[in-house]
């Protein structure tokens, strides 16, 4: 049995929606492209459509990268505008960036303090450490997030579609403990 | 040519005067530092009226200060190609300074020992140069400048950052340190290596004379401190004051070791190089600068003394291309330049 979907009555109805409204069941049935316009997404099509692979990652991972990728009130530089320049735009960057910075400074100085000032083992815990250790656990993120993203294209240029959806799922996942956890 | 060099054309700088401690291994040792000026961004984000606008107010605040008694403000943008050059040649100015276009400057000493510059990539890189080993001495002296510079510009800093720098690589000290060695017999025997790991263990970066990037020429070094954050200025300069004096007695004992096994060989090298300089009528300044590596090799261990080492520092600065076109009063095509290189050195190495 088929039904026409009951918004356009031409497509076939794919999309099967069951409501309870104040007790009562209301069913809906809408084609595919219906389904979306009225915001009801059609459950995971068995096929894994590529197209929407690719634009989910673009909306998701574009969204993403927005909200991680802090800006400086000052003088607008962002966090990936510096990694790609190696400079800074303004003093207020060191304060704007610091979370992601001190791992940074670790890696060229060994440090990232300047000296004279308390070490930061003997410092209240509650301070830097796990400033740091969220910062390093980011970094890790964002390094699995780019291989993720570069075996994504390698898999769909094979035509892996499964292997595919499951990276998919993985880059989904990061991506939202990052925008949690980087606290824009 | 305008008159802030041509006053001393063949002037090769105080700095070159074979002077100081160790100097038949260690040409120049030299202290940079890298400041910024609170309430304007960063060089990356300046606009070209901020650069004027930043240099007119560092230009404002500098020029009541003395600090040496031969100083000369150049804005860069005023003078042509050929003063920038010589600029960057006598390491005055960066390639960055001499090369690129917008606002900027240079407080520097007619001694050359000394330079300010404006709107590099930090707002004021403060330079001193001194002759042989002379770092201890001349970090006295620029920290009296710095003092100096402090008292009338406002520096960005950070209370646990300390002085903030455009790159990260210079933050905390803004402090460098480096020297510039002449390690001939390091480089013939590969024992160089050697000495390029035990830096890199202390985190000083070792690299060719002109600087970054640059591969190896007339076994020419800097070695420099690639920290600047979480040790003091004392401590940094400790570590090079560790390192430093072990190359030197590494290169001395290597020198004395080839020149026992090796003598036909290195004395042979030596005078085709003396031969060369005193003869040849067309040098390149690669060319100039190995020669009076291995001409340098023989005057340091005795070999020539028809030859002083002052001649031959200062010949390293003058066959430099920008050098050897001041001296001239026509504009040169290369091949011309390389003649008038060799004329001038035959002139310098008393063949003529």
């Amino acid at each position: 049995m088929s039904f026409y979907c009951q918004k356009c009555q031409t497509a076939t109805a794919k999309v099967h929606v069951t409501e309870l409204k104040e007790g009562k069941k209301i069913e809906h049935h809408f084609c595919e492209e219906c389904a979306e316009t009225q915001g009801i997404a059609p459950k995971a099509a068995a096929p894994v459509s590529m197209y929407k692979i690719f634009k989910e990652l673009m909306e998701k991972g574009g969204a993403a990268r927005r909200s991680r990728d802090r800006q400086c009130p000052e003088c607008g530089m962002t966090f990936s505008e510096f990694k790609a320049k190696g400079r800074f735009g303004c003093p207020h960057d060191y304060d704007v960036f610091l979370s992601r910075l001190i791992p940074l400074l670790q890696r060229i100085h060994g440090a990232s303090q300047q000296d004279g000032l308390p070490p930061e083992d003997d410092r209240h815990e509650d301070l830097d450490l796990p400033e740091q250790e969220q910062a390093d656990e980011e970094n890790q993120a964002q390094v699995e997030l780019e291989e993720l993203k570069t075996e994504l294209q390698r898999v769909v240029q094979r035509e892996q579609y499964e292997e595919a959806a499951r990276i998919r799922d993985r880059i989904k996942e990061l991506e939202e403990t990052l925008t949690q956890g980087g606290g824009a | 040519m305008n008159d802030h060099f041509a006053a001393s054309p063949g002037d090769a700088g105080s700095w070159m005067a074979a002077e100081g401690e160790d100097r038949d291994v260690i040409i120049t040792s030299r202290i940079r530092l890298a400041r910024n000026v609170n309430d304007f961004p960063f060089k990356a984000r300046l606009s070209t009226d901020e650069c004027r606008r930043l240099q007119e107010h560092v230009h404002e605040k500098l020029s009541p200060l003395r600090f040496a008694d031969d100083q000369v403000y150049v804005d860069l943008e005023e003078v042509d190609l050929l003063d920038r050059e010589l600029l960057l040649e006598s390491h005055l100015i960066s390639m960055e300074l001499a090369r690129a276009d917008g606002p900027r400057g240079v407080v520097y000493s007619r001694r050359r020992h000394l330079s300010i510059m404006v709107n590099e990539e930090d707002h004021l890189r403060v330079q001193l140069l001194g002759p042989g080993q002379t770092l201890s001495e001349i970090l006295r002296e620029i920290e009296q400048i710095d003092q100096a510079i402090s008292e009338n510009v406002d520096y960005a800093a950070h209370s646990r950052f300390g002085y903030l720098t455009s790159c990260p690589t210079n933050v905390g000290t803004g402090l460098r340190f480096s020297v510039m060695l002449h390690l001939p017999a390091l480089v013939t025997t590969k024992e160089i290596d050697k000495e390029f790991n035990a830096a890199q263990k202390m985190k000083l970066a070792v690299r060719g004379f002109y600087g970054e990037g640059a591969s190896f020429v007339g076994d020419f070094f800097q070695v420099s401190n690639q920290v600047t954050l979480g040790r003091s200025v004392e401590d940094l300069l400790q570590d090079l004051l560790k390192v430093v004096p072990e190359i030197v007695k590494h290169e001395r004992s290597v020198r004395s070791l080839i020149l026992k096994d090796h003598r036909n060989e290195i004395e042979d090298k030596v005078y085709r190089a003396l031969g060369l300089l005193r003869h040849a009528r067309k040098i390149s300044s690669q060319e100039a600068l190995e020669l009076l590596s291995q001409l340098r090799l023989g005057v340091c261990v005795g070999m020539v003394d028809t030859v002083d080492l002052k001649s031959i520092n200062e010949l390293l600065v003058l066959t430099q291309p920008a050098h050897v076109q001041a001296m001239e009063t026509k504009d040169l095509s290369e091949e011309e330049r390389d003649v008038a290189r060799a004329r001038y050195v035959r002139q310098r190495l008393g063949a003529e």
